[in-house]
């Protein structure tokens, strides 16, 4: 479970280009289930994402994960936290380029020192699971934007982490590969991992069975719907 | 212990990939760096080597030699003096020496003439050294020519070839009988060059010495160790004007390697972004960037070290030998003894390879303790 109590987020404080991304945010997130955060560009939901994954810090206010304290912790314990928990996908996907997909979906567990044989063993499995098994020697420059996100989808779920946040997944995909894409977000919500997405996408109500709706508006929340 | 050297493995793998993806770049950095640990370290070896070569060479060189001093300049030496000195307590041996120089304008050069007593030569008789042979084109039953200091030409006829093995000492060397000698430089009977001793208990050389200069104010007394001495002066002198002009090039790199990596790119600063954010700590970053650090310049350390330690003993040392050998137009051509030096390893990895790591760590832990949420932003 993961518990906001009245988070603020300000970027460059102090600065002439100060923005308060988060005003007192205070929402909890429970286990499974898909949730989307919506919202307007600039409302908010990349960033309430970042602070979910652990991956900045909020300016002020608490985030607890299971009861635990995060806003708090030493960056140490905190990619600790990040590495286990939380998978990402990203709105650019964010794949290295000049590695292969294979070298990719491996490259969050190399810092976990995991056998060699075990590990690729595991990504080449999300990967053949992902309809990606003829293209695992390919640089990741060769691949189309469908590939691409799914890629970046197997290396999130290659540290097997309870909670997939994807950030705007269909932003850029058209039609058929938002399809896709959903379709494995939905599958993954079905086996019991809690899958965050932020999108403005009507295509995510459609296609995926949506738990929650949480919709943002100048760094607030301004509407929580349960579907 | 297994899980940490496997994280070693892949983050080596990472960094390899990381270098090769900049592979312009980087071959282009390593080729410079490689070019300037080349350069030091066969400064540094092609010094140390001839400091070594001269030690071993005077090894065998008398414990004293004595001259005359009229005025502060170097004098001939009469003959009576050597049989005072041979009185001195201590002294074993003494010989009268008889040597100077000869410029040869045909090829601008200066030979050393020297009356070597366990080289019995007949007048008229010469034996030079194989620089000196090379430059002026003559061989054994050849004749050379020399001006008299009473202006008429004496033909010497080449009787031998100074071995090669000790061309150091004898590139530029010309053997005479002393009859050769005298009437070359028109020498009195009575008078040496200067002389040379050997004590009984090479410890009190400077003992002996105290009490040449007792018994002859007007000597001077050189002890080996002096003679050592001033030879590594000499090329310490020399090897500090090369390393000025290595120092610029030192500077330059250290400019270049800073830009490199002060300067990372925005790809680089992204990727790093990227890493954190899919489970990287800071301190899986800086252990790539190490890495990263690490093969790059150890590579060029290690080429450039050996390409420099082949130069100098195996290839004639051909880049720095007219700097750090010496002044003369006859080049002796000879080979160093091959040696290694752990603590000059050392001082070159120092001035090389550490400020290059260093340069490459304080950017990359700059970017990597950065949250890593502006990945997310793409």
């Amino acid at each position: 479970m993961i518990e906001f109590s009245v988070v603020t987020k300000v970027f460059n404080q102090g600065q002439p280009n100060e923005c308060q991304a988060l005003r007192e945010v205070s929402l909890t997130l429970e286990r499974g289930g898909i949730t989307v955060f919506k919202g307007p560009s600039g409302s908010g939901k990349t960033t309430l994402l970042t602070l979910v994954g652990c991956l900045a810090r909020p300016t002020s206010g608490r985030i607890k994960l299971d009861g635990r304290l995060l806003s708090n912790l030493p960056e140490r314990f905190l990619t600790e936290v990040r590495r286990h928990t939380f998978g990402f996908v990203f709105q650019q996907f964010n794949l290295i380029r000049g590695l292969t997909v294979l070298e990719n979906v491996m490259l969050p567990a190399y810092p976990l020192g995991r056998p060699y044989r075990e590990l690729s063993d595991a990504a080449r499995e999300w990967l053949d699971r992902f309809g990606l098994g003829g293209k695992i020697a390919n640089p990741v420059e060769w691949l189309s934007g469908g590939e691409a996100q799914r890629t970046a989808l197997a290396r999130a779920l290659i540290n097997d982490p309870a909670v997939l946040i994807a950030d705007e997944p269909t932003a850029n995909l058209d039609s058929a590969l938002s399809r896709e894409v959903l379709a494995l977000l939905g599958e993954l919500a079905a086996q019991g991992r809690t899958v965050l997405i932020s999108s403005h996408d009507p295509l995510v109500f459609e296609a995926i069975p949506v738990n929650r709706v949480i919709e943002l508006h100048d760094g607030q929340i301004a509407g929580d719907r349960r579907c | 212990m297994r899980d940490f050297l496997e994280q070693q493995k892949y983050l080596i793998d990472y960094t390899l990939a990381a270098l090769l993806r900049r592979k312009t770049r980087n071959i282009g950095l390593l080729l410079v760096y490689t070019l300037l640990v080349f350069l030091f370290a066969s400064t540094l070896l092609l010094g140390q080597g001839l400091r070594r070569e001269a030690a071993i060479l005077l090894q065998d060189a008398p414990e004293v030699i004595v001259q005359r001093l009229v005025a502060g300049r170097h004098d001939l030496l009469p003959a009576a003096w050597l049989e005072t000195l041979r009185r001195i307590r201590g002294v074993g041996t003494v010989q009268g020496r008889l040597w100077g120089y000869y410029y040869d304008p045909a090829v601008k050069a200066n030979y050393t003439l020297m009356v070597a007593p366990e080289r019995p030569l007949a007048k008229g008789e010469i034996v030079v050294g194989a620089a000196l042979a090379r430059v002026r084109q003559i061989g054994i039953g050849d004749y050379l020519g020399l001006r008299a200091a009473n202006g008429q030409p004496l033909p010497l006829k080449v009787t031998g070839i100074l071995d090669t093995a000790s061309e150091l000492l004898s590139a530029d060397l010309l053997l005479l009988s002393e009859a050769s000698f005298r009437a070359l430089f028109d020498f009195p009977p009575d008078v040496y060059t200067d002389a040379v001793l050997t004590v009984h208990n090479p410890r009190e050389a400077r003992t002996v010495a105290e009490k040449i200069v007792l018994a002859f104010p007007d000597s001077r007394p050189i002890l080996r160790s002096e003679i050592l001495r001033t030879y590594d002066a000499v090329f310490n002198w020399r090897e500090g004007m090369l390393f000025v002009v290595l120092g610029t090039l030192l500077l330059t790199f250290a400019i270049l390697a800073w830009d490199k990596a002060a300067g990372l790119s925005a790809e680089e600063k992204r990727e790093i972004g990227i890493l954190k954010a899919i489970g990287w700590e800071t301190g899986d970053i800086l252990r790539m960037k190490l890495w990263d650090g690490a093969l790059l310049s150890l590579t060029a350390f290690l080429v450039g070290y050996t390409l420099a330690w082949w130069q100098v003993f195996h290839g004639g040392a051909r880049l720095f030998m007219p700097v750090l050998k010496g002044w003369a137009v006859l080049y002796p051509n000879f080979q160093l003894t091959p040696a290694v030096d752990g603590q000059q390893i050392l001082v070159l990895l120092a001035v090389t390879v550490l400020p290059y790591i260093v340069a490459t760590l304080i950017p990359s832990w700059r970017a990597a303790i950065a949250d890593p949420d502006a990945a997310m932003r793409g």
